[in-house]
């Protein structure tokens, strides 16, 4: 594998966003975490491997905004959606653009780390499934 | 022989010559106009101020009948005189209308009264008549009649006028004690549809804040099991993850405290209300909410309900969360629409009860016991406050309040308040 994949955070509020850095970390992830989507937009240079963790309600940009704007930028580093209030048709709809999991807060660890897990390997597939014609050329 | 009957005739003496003479005299001269007419409707004399009214001279009319001098006229004279001599009573005041030769073009108005002279025998020689020239008369009467009416007609105006602008100024007063009873009913309406609007936001809000800190809690105190499961634990990480949820639990503890101070009872204003204009009151509120999902709302009372002296604006607040749950649970349901029925009636004899009723989804039965318990709640966006809020307030008026569903369909809430309310709120 051509690099560690990265766990991009993107939360308001600085108890989740420390907290679920503090354990991806100590789930051995390397983490970067960001305090707003335009924050992210701005100073990330996203890798190749990796996955976003995302807070739907947020000042500035929403998550759900950020999300389209990925689309748009046809960025497909996969999405976990985390958020405080669960809607079905919200879900629904974020989960319809491509979003690999929406768990509601508060959520159990593992819930975290299966869904960044699931991200992970979709990320694995779509980069693989673009590297290999350019491999061949 | 008496004067007017032959003037030709030869006088049996002086007296009796200068007598008739002065008589003819005054006759000619009279202000009024005279004439007599025989059996034959003949005049037999005529005085000039007839004859002036008539147009001709005095030679025209003796001898001629009342045909062959005034034709125009003698339909409505001759009857008269005809009427004297077969009844040997008089006629009096007889109007006559017509044009006369001496105002051509122009119908005047006279007032003619026609006397018998009698023979001794007892009958009728000649009619005696007497005419007026009313015309001028009637026109000032008319005139003056007119000047009455139309003096009459302004006063009328005048009062009317008077009427129209006191009603005027009545009804502005009333409009004004109206619209600043409907101005202040609508600041009150205002604050309070702020309120129950503010009630999702809040819940809204509450579950972002509390959701914040409970999320850290969870996450740092499973980080913290996952590092205590290493071989060398990072105490140091460990310390820092305790610390955290210290202020986690703290900052949730705080949100709950804001919460708390939020729905603290208001000093306790009650008033005598009826609870079905109450209700009433309380459906514009939420109109649009209805008419979103599609729900229409029906109230009925029983028949003499009697008042209760409640805090209106809590017991608004309880009906207004009843139906908003109620429009939220038939707007839950697939099909669109439904009907919300809102019942009074007497409870006993000591309570008035308010039952809202939708056909929604229902409740299953193993959650009716918690409906009324803070933070129960099967929306998505809800706190899970307004039916425990509504009990607190039915607790404080010394209320009941329950709930009854079948699933699939319908649920119906009802509270009761006594009629005599306990002392303190």
């Amino acid at each position: 594998m051509s690099s560690v994949p990265r766990v991009y955070l993107i939360d308001d509020d600085a108890s989740p966003r420390r907290s679920i850095a503090r354990l991806l970390r100590v789930a051995d992830y390397r983490v970067e975490a960001y305090s707003s989507a335009d924050e992210f937009l701005e100073t990330c240079r996203m890798a190749e491997h990796g996955c976003i963790v995302l807070d739907l309600r947020m000042p500035g940009l929403s998550g759900e905004g950020l999300q389209d704007r990925l689309r748009t930028m046809k960025e497909v580093l996969p999405l976990i959606i985390i958020t405080g209030h669960a809607d079905m048709e919200t879900r629904a709809r974020v989960i319809g653009k491509g979003a690999v999991a929406f768990l509601s807060k508060p959520f159990d660890d593992w819930e975290l780390l299966d869904a960044i897990e699931t991200a992970l390997e979709r990320n694995r597939t779509d980069v693989e499934g673009r590297g290999a014609p350019a491999l061949r050329s | 022989m008496a004067w007017w009957k032959k003037k030709e005739g030869p006088s049996t003496d002086e007296g009796d010559a200068s007598e008739a003479m002065e008589l003819e005299h005054l006759y000619q001269r009279a202000p009024i106009a005279l004439c007599v007419t025989d059996r034959d409707h003949r005049y037999v004399r005529i005085n000039q101020r007839l004859c002036d009214i008539n147009g001709k001279s005095l030679q025209r009319h003796l001898g001629r009948t009342v045909h062959e001098v005034i034709p125009h006229l003698a339909d409505q004279i001759v009857p008269m005189f005809q009427s004297v001599i077969d009844t040997v009573a008089p006629v009096l005041e007889h109007e006559i209308r017509g044009e006369t030769l001496r105002h051509p073009g122009e119908k005047r108005i006279f007032m003619g009264s026609h006397y018998p002279l009698i023979s001794k025998a007892g009958e009728v020689l000649y009619v005696h008549t007497m005419v007026q020239d009313i015309t001028e008369q009637r026109r000032a009467e008319a005139a003056l009649q007119e000047s009455n009416e139309q003096l009459e007609e302004r006063v009328k105006e005048r009062t009317a006028e008077l009427t129209r602008v006191s009603e005027e100024l009545k009804a502005e007063a009333s409009e004004r004690v109206r619209a600043q009873k409907e101005a202040s009913r609508h600041q009150a309406q205002l604050a309070y549809v702020s309120r129950v609007r503010s009630m999702g936001e809040l819940a809204a809000s509450i579950s972002h804040e509390l959701n914040q800190p409970l999320t850290a809690v969870l996450t740092n105190a499973q980080t913290a099991l996952r590092l205590l499961g290493k071989e060398k634990p990072d105490l140091k990480e460990i310390q820092e993850i305790l610390e955290d949820i210290v202020a986690d639990d703290k900052r949730a503890g705080q949100v709950i405290r804001k919460l708390r101070a939020l729905f603290q009872k208001e000093p306790a204003a009650r008033e005598v209300v009826r609870l079905d204009e109450l209700v009433t009151g309380i459906l514009p509120l939420i109109r649009s909410d209805a008419v979103d999902a599609d729900v229409r709302i029906n109230v009925s009372s029983a028949p003499n309900v009697p008042p209760v002296e409640v805090d209106p604006v809590q017991v608004e607040q309880v009906v207004m969360n009843l139906l908003v749950n109620a429009i939220d649970a038939i707007g839950s349901c697939e099909s669109r629409g439904g009907e919300i029925e809102v019942e009074i009636s007497r409870a006993g004899k000591d309570g008035v009860r308010v039952t809202v009723g939708d056909d929604g989804p229902g409740i299953p039965s193993e959650r009716i016991g918690d409906v009324f318990e803070p933070f129960v709640t099967s929306k998505a966006e809800g706190l899970g406050m307004g039916l425990a809020i509504c009990k607190s307030i039915l607790d404080a008026h010394g209320g009941t309040i329950s709930v009854e569903s079948s699933v699939p369909r319908g649920c119906k809430v009802s509270f009761v308040l006594p009629l005599k309310q306990s002392a303190e709120l």
